[in-house]
């Protein structure tokens, strides 16, 4: 089982996932932050943050997920009160007009949380909404397997060296798997909990 | 008389003999090259296990004779074993694992992409930056779509790790390579056993199974391989969906950030957020042509991307909740949504 691990991010990618964790080059006086990309189809390398250039090429049976990091500043703020990734997603929680793009039958879901002090988004897209039940076994098995590392110093995130070597990252799933969730929109208000 | 008939005869069997140790000697050069994928006077091509004997010498990828080919035809047509061109290759070689190819790129960012098993067929591109063969192959690949590779064929190219290669150099070259990944990856050299650069591998994603591998001198020969292996090793049907028209607009938005970004116009920049028509027509009066006054845009007076204004970068708002996250104290570029 091939393993991503770059920037505190690390995943037991499942059987036809493919991912990549990345941080974009800052230009001018941005802060980039880490961004983790997960598909069952071809990525291309310039995918867009949320899946631009991307998810209109999934089939009816593709699976894109997104992990999506917000600087420091977000964390305490309402949006990200929730602690801990989502492990487990249920069929009811994606919604066809969940979705960046209105791509004819795909449903997506997205949620706001922070893990290890780290405020995130996870933002996942079906390719089919149809095949939802079929789907959501493999979706849930990858994000069973994503860990992240505790919030490291701002200076040691970025640098090459520190790619695939990135801190400890603790096994997935403990104590965050949170199954009552809190009321954070997960998105356009369509997939709450 | 007859001296000058024995010189005569001396000096031709002398030429005579500097003749031939040249044709052989052009015939040694031709041979060597010939062996090192050249294609001079044609390809080679062999049956998989490495150690089939050469067979036909033409213009373009030849098949191969029965007796070249490791195994037999499987039920549906295809042979067992890869397609293979250029040097013969060890019959040790393991030609059948097919692992996905998991590593950094060139940024330093961890990536893994799925070879056997995919929908796709997948054509591993073993580069590496200080082999001067592989330059026409880096070139090639900055532009997949005109190389003339099959649309379900997916090119990756693979290098060493970083214990190898430098990130800088490579990174280099990956500006160059538009919409193909580059992974650095020395695990990925081991398990396919790869013996130099350039290699090439092209792995039938839906069989997962190796179809093809080798190495050459041109794309062309590649490009040559890749199409005859799908035909003769019966080859799954793949799919690879590639949105034409997407690809344009991103490639346009490329080099209209490259602009702005040459220019010294970075995401965030005030000319980016104009409060009135002064700030777009530096020096004017703030009147449209038609004589109108034009009325100043409301400001926010945070000029920042979190803050609301859409991205410089992002043709559309992203997800429902960008604009509004951030918690507007620092700058936080998304590329679009």
């Amino acid at each position: 089982m091939p393993t991503v691990r770059a920037h505190g991010i690390s995943a037991d990618l499942p059987r036809g996932f493919e991912g990549r964790i990345f941080r974009r080059p800052a230009t001018g006086p941005e802060r980039p932050y880490p961004v983790a990309h997960f598909a069952t189809f071809p990525l291309p390398p310039d995918t867009a943050d949320f899946g631009g250039g991307a998810v209109d090429r999934m089939g009816p049976l593709d699976i894109f997920v997104v992990l999506f990091e917000y600087g420091p500043e977000s964390l305490g703020a309402p949006l990200f009160e929730r602690v801990g990734m989502p492990r487990s997603l249920s069929p009811a929680q994606f919604r066809p007009y969940t979705i960046r793009r209105g791509l004819g039958g795909q449903s997506g879901t997205q949620w706001f949380f922070t893990e290890n002090d780290r405020p995130f988004t996870l933002y996942a897209v079906l390719g089919g909404h149809s095949q939802r039940f079929r789907l959501l076994p493999r979706l849930n098995a990858l994000l069973a397997s994503i860990a992240v590392a505790p919030a490291m110093a701002p200076q040691r995130l970025g640098s090459v060296g520190s790619v695939g070597s990135v801190g400890s990252v603790p096994p997935a799933g403990g104590g965050s798997n949170g199954g009552g969730q809190s009321g954070n929109a997960p998105g356009l208000g369509g997939s709450s909990p | 008389m007859v001296a000058l008939v024995t010189l005569v005869v001396v000096m031709v069997l002398v030429l005579g003999v500097l003749v031939v140790g040249l044709l052989r000697s052009h015939a040694d050069i031709l041979h060597a090259l010939h062996s090192l994928g050249a294609g001079v006077g044609g390809d080679e091509v062999t049956g998989s296990g490495g150690g089939g004997a050469r067979t036909h010498s033409h213009d373009h990828v030849s098949a191969p004779a029965p007796a070249d080919v490791a195994g037999a035809p499987t039920g549906n047509g295809s042979r067992t074993g890869p397609l293979v061109i250029g040097p013969t290759l060890p019959p040790e070689r393991d030609t059948s694992s097919v692992p996905d190819v998991t590593g950094v790129t060139p940024a330093g960012d961890a990536v893994s992409l799925v070879v056997g098993g995919a929908a796709h067929h997948t054509l591993l591109a073993f580069l590496s930056s200080g082999c001067t063969t592989c330059q026409t192959f880096w070139e090639a690949l900055a532009r997949p779509q005109g190389v003339g590779l099959p649309p379900e064929v997916r090119p990756v190219v693979v290098t060493r790790g970083i214990e190898f290669e430098s990130p800088s150099d490579l990174a280099k070259r990956d500006t160059g390579v538009s919409g193909v990944p580059v992974v650095m990856s020395t695990a990925a050299w081991d398990a396919y056993e790869v013996p130099g650069s350039p290699f090439f591998v092209l792995v039938d994603g839906p069989g997962a199974r190796r179809i093809g591998e080798g190495s050459g001198m041109r794309m062309e020969q590649i490009v040559r391989m890749v199409a005859q292996a799908l035909e003769e090793r019966g080859a799954n049907p793949a799919r690879l969906k590639v949105p034409s028209a997407e690809a344009a607009d991103r490639q346009r938005e490329r080099e209209n950030d490259r602009l702005l970004l040459s220019a010294g116009i970075h995401p965030g920049h005030s000319s980016l957020f104009p409060a009135s028509m002064d700030d777009v027509v530096p020096g004017g009066t703030g009147a449209r042509p038609d004589g109108n006054r034009q009325d100043p845009a409301p400001t926010t007076g945070d000029p920042g991307p979190a803050a609301g204004h859409p991205d410089p970068r992002a043709e559309h708002p992203g997800p429902p909740d960008q604009a509004a996250i951030g918690g507007g104290n620092g700058p936080r570029r998304r590329v679009e949504g």
